[in-house]
């Protein structure tokens, strides 16, 4: 009896699975603008350890993550208090030239783990508005992989990681990116068109690519209910026929297939449904957004063959709510309206009263 | 007669209201369509060339970056980020004593927009209201009291005591924010912002004042300058300013023309006959007064000590007779 419950259950949970699952791996790497938490004030020997072969490792990571990864397949998965902020991100983080960007683990936003940074460096790639390719070094933050820059100037940038792990005969590739935007409102000499141009890494075999309005400047910012555009890339070309599927904060999910032109669109949703006198205009929420490959290649890696492989790559974004939500025209022409139409009638009244009426006045010579 | 004498006679001589109207205009252009054309005189404007007015705007009123500026966080603005401040500021004062208030009576797009509905009322033949001397002397502290709220308030954020959505307190209640993007076809300043109660309370307050603007500008000549804290900052800067209005009170008869057609009713302009320098903090420069004036160099502008514009007889007959052919 038992047992058949148990076989019950398992085949249960295997339809829930089925019906809900949408093919992204939940151990999807991105990279995250958002702090963890300060009660989570430092990583502990629970805390992800994540196995990974780097594409240009320098020798001593790679002698350490050979260490690490045996280790890795019994590594416990531990719910740390990730630390999504209810409140949202920070508002204003845009303004800064300060960036630092946390590696996380999973595709659920606000209970992702936040990789740790063990013994190992990575090494991320850095590309601006120019193409420049900047080389940046991760550093442990709290025990935490992180990873720190200053933006040189203002405008986007992109920030990649490429690993690499042999599991079962199939190279796994994650490929987390990131897009930083440094924007000030007085910058002088920013080339609007220049920043509307994507930043595309022709050495990633797998690229999520968003397209910015071409008004969008360093200063508009997504809202729900926008239209978000992406293009699936892989070395720089277009690939059609690609899943990709935008995952919100609050776990609602969507995936579309890109098209032969590579692109795949997606609403952005609203996430954010507080009481009016809680309602904060900047509330900041996060989605993440999830392409998966396979391609039948061969080849070895660190002494391990595969046949074939699966990349998956993320790229988190940022929205707000949208100003339809907040802002009335009806109440604003009302009050116009109202003003210029008892006030004028104030002002005509006010000014009749302030009419003498015509009095003649005759003098009498004779009196 | 020498070259400079003859072009002296033109100037003084000239059709005034014709050449302060197209003047007006052609800064108006500027400064709300310039922005198209690739013009950008900065951000350092002394005139409310409106930073809202976002695609159009040939420069940028300096009371929001300075209101901005003000807002940071006190460890900000008084550390080595607070030269920024005064950079902005010293490039604001550059601008401003070039022109002095000239910058009110002849460039701000408030004041020309102000300037246009006055001359509908004219047309419509609807006699103009004036301020009785009571309610001018009150009113005329409401500008000062304005301008300390426009420092008092980003202060405070600053500092915490007051919530960050009241930045730019004065942005959200001056009537340019509200209707020079209109003429840029940006009708997004006429909603209220239900947000927060205080965007709430803020938007709502400027749709006030706008609604206020048009009536009070249709029957009260230049409505809003009374009111400006601009004109109160400009007129506690004024001091080294180079265009400058001066009185040369012996030759003042008193005759009172200078009053009646000054839109701001100032009565010192007719009244003072001791001081030099006459321009005063409700002034704005928009030397109506001089071109009024039927006394030989009673009434004269200055620039850099230079006259450029000075009260002739012959100019006040040809002004006058050009007003009896224009049936005004």
């Amino acid at each position: 009896m038992l047992r058949r419950k148990a076989v019950f259950a398992a085949v249960l949970y295997g339809l829930v699975q089925a019906t809900f699952a949408t093919g992204v791996s939940a151990e999807v790497l991105w990279l995250s603008e958002t702090a963890p938490s300060k009660r989570a004030a430092s990583a502990n020997a629970d805390d992800v350890q994540h196995e990974h072969h780097h594409v240009m490792p320098p020798a001593k990571s790679e002698a350490a993550q050979s260490a690490v990864a045996s280790e890795v397949k019994s590594a416990k998965k531990h719910d740390h208090d990730t630390g999504i902020n209810p409140e949202g991100e920070t508002p204003g983080k845009d303004h800064q030239p300060d960036k630092q960007l946390w590696l996380r683990q999973g595709d659920n936003i606000k209970s992702a783990q936040y990789v740790a940074a063990a013994n190992a460096e990575e090494h991320f790639k850095m590309i601006d508005l120019g193409g420049q390719i900047t080389d940046v070094v991760t550093a442990s933050d709290g025990g935490r992989l992180s990873l720190k820059t200053n933006l040189p100037k203002v405008g986007f940038y992109d920030v990649y990681l490429e690993q690499r792990v042999v599991r079962d005969g199939k190279l796994q590739v994650q490929l987390p990116k990131a897009e930083l935007l440094w924007a000030s409102c007085v910058a002088k000499d920013v080339d609007e068109e220049a920043v509307a141009k994507p930043i595309i890494n022709v050495s990633s075999p797998l690229e999520l690519v968003r397209e910015h309005a071409a008004d969008e400047g360093c200063m508009a910012r997504l809202v729900w209910g926008d239209v978000v555009n992406f293009l699936v890339l892989s070395f720089g070309k277009p690939v059609a026929g690609v899943p990709v599927t935008m995952i919100t904060q609050e776990g609602w999910r969507n995936t579309v297939v890109s098209d032969k032109t590579g692109h795949a669109s997606f609403t952005v949703i609203r996430a954010y449904f507080p009481k009016w006198f809680e309602f904060k205009k900047y509330h900041t929420d996060t989605f993440l957004t999830v392409a998966e490959m396979d391609t039948d290649e061969a080849g070895e890696l660190g002494g391990e063959r595969y046949t074939s492989a699966h990349y998956v790559t993320t790229l988190p974004g940022k929205y707000r709510p949208s100003p339809y939500d907040y802002r009335s025209y009806a109440w604003g022409l009302g009050i116009a309206l109202f003003v210029i139409v008892f006030g004028g009638l104030a002002v005509y009244l006010y000014r009749r009263r302030r009419l003498k009426p015509y009095q003649e006045e005759r003098i009498d010579d004779k009196a | 007669m020498t070259r400079l004498e003859a072009i002296r006679t033109a100037v003084n001589n000239v059709q005034f209201n014709r050449f302060r109207f197209w003047l007006q205009l052609f800064f108006f252009v500027l400064l709300v369509y310039g922005g198209f054309l690739g013009i950008d005189l900065g951000k350092s404007l002394p005139t409310f060339a409106c930073g809202y007015n976002q695609e159009g705007r040939g420069g940028m009123c300096y009371l929001m970056v300075f209101q901005h500026q003000l807002a940071w966080p006190w460890q900000k603005l008084f550390s080595v980020a607070g030269l920024t401040v005064l950079s902005g500021f010293a490039i604001f004062y550059l601008w401003f004593i070039a022109l002095n208030k000239g910058w009110c009576g002849f460039v701000c797009p408030v004041g020309t927009i102000q300037d246009w509905i006055t001359s509908l009322r004219r047309r419509m033949g609807i006699r103009y209201s004036r301020y009785s001397w009571e309610q001018f002397k009150w009113l005329a502290q409401i500008k000062y009291l304005l301008l300390a709220l426009m420092f008092i308030i980003p202060l405070g954020i600053g500092g915490g005591w007051f919530q960050k959505d009241m930045k730019s307190p004065f942005c959200m209640i001056c009537p340019g924010r509200t209707v020079i993007p209109l003429f840029g076809g940006d009708f997004s300043q006429l909603s209220i912002d239900f947000s927060s109660k205080t965007n709430m309370i803020m938007t709502g307050l400027g749709l006030t004042v706008m609604g206020l603007f048009f009536v009070g500008s249709f029957v009260k000549k230049r409505f809003f300058c009374f009111y400006c804290p601009m004109g109160a900052f400009h007129y506690l800067l004024s001091k080294p300013a180079l265009l400058r209005l001066r009185k040369d009170g012996s030759k003042c008869t008193r005759c009172g023309d200078c009053f009646r057609v000054c839109d701001q009713e100032i009565k010192d302009i007719a009244d003072d006959v001791t001081k030099k320098e006459i321009m005063t903090d409700d002034c704005i420069l928009c030397m109506k007064c001089v071109a009024a004036c039927p006394e030989q160099g009673a009434l004269k502008a200055t620039f850099a000590g230079i006259p450029i514009f000075e009260s002739t007889e012959e100019g006040f007959i040809k002004r006058m007779h050009k007003g009896r052919q224009d049936g005004n």
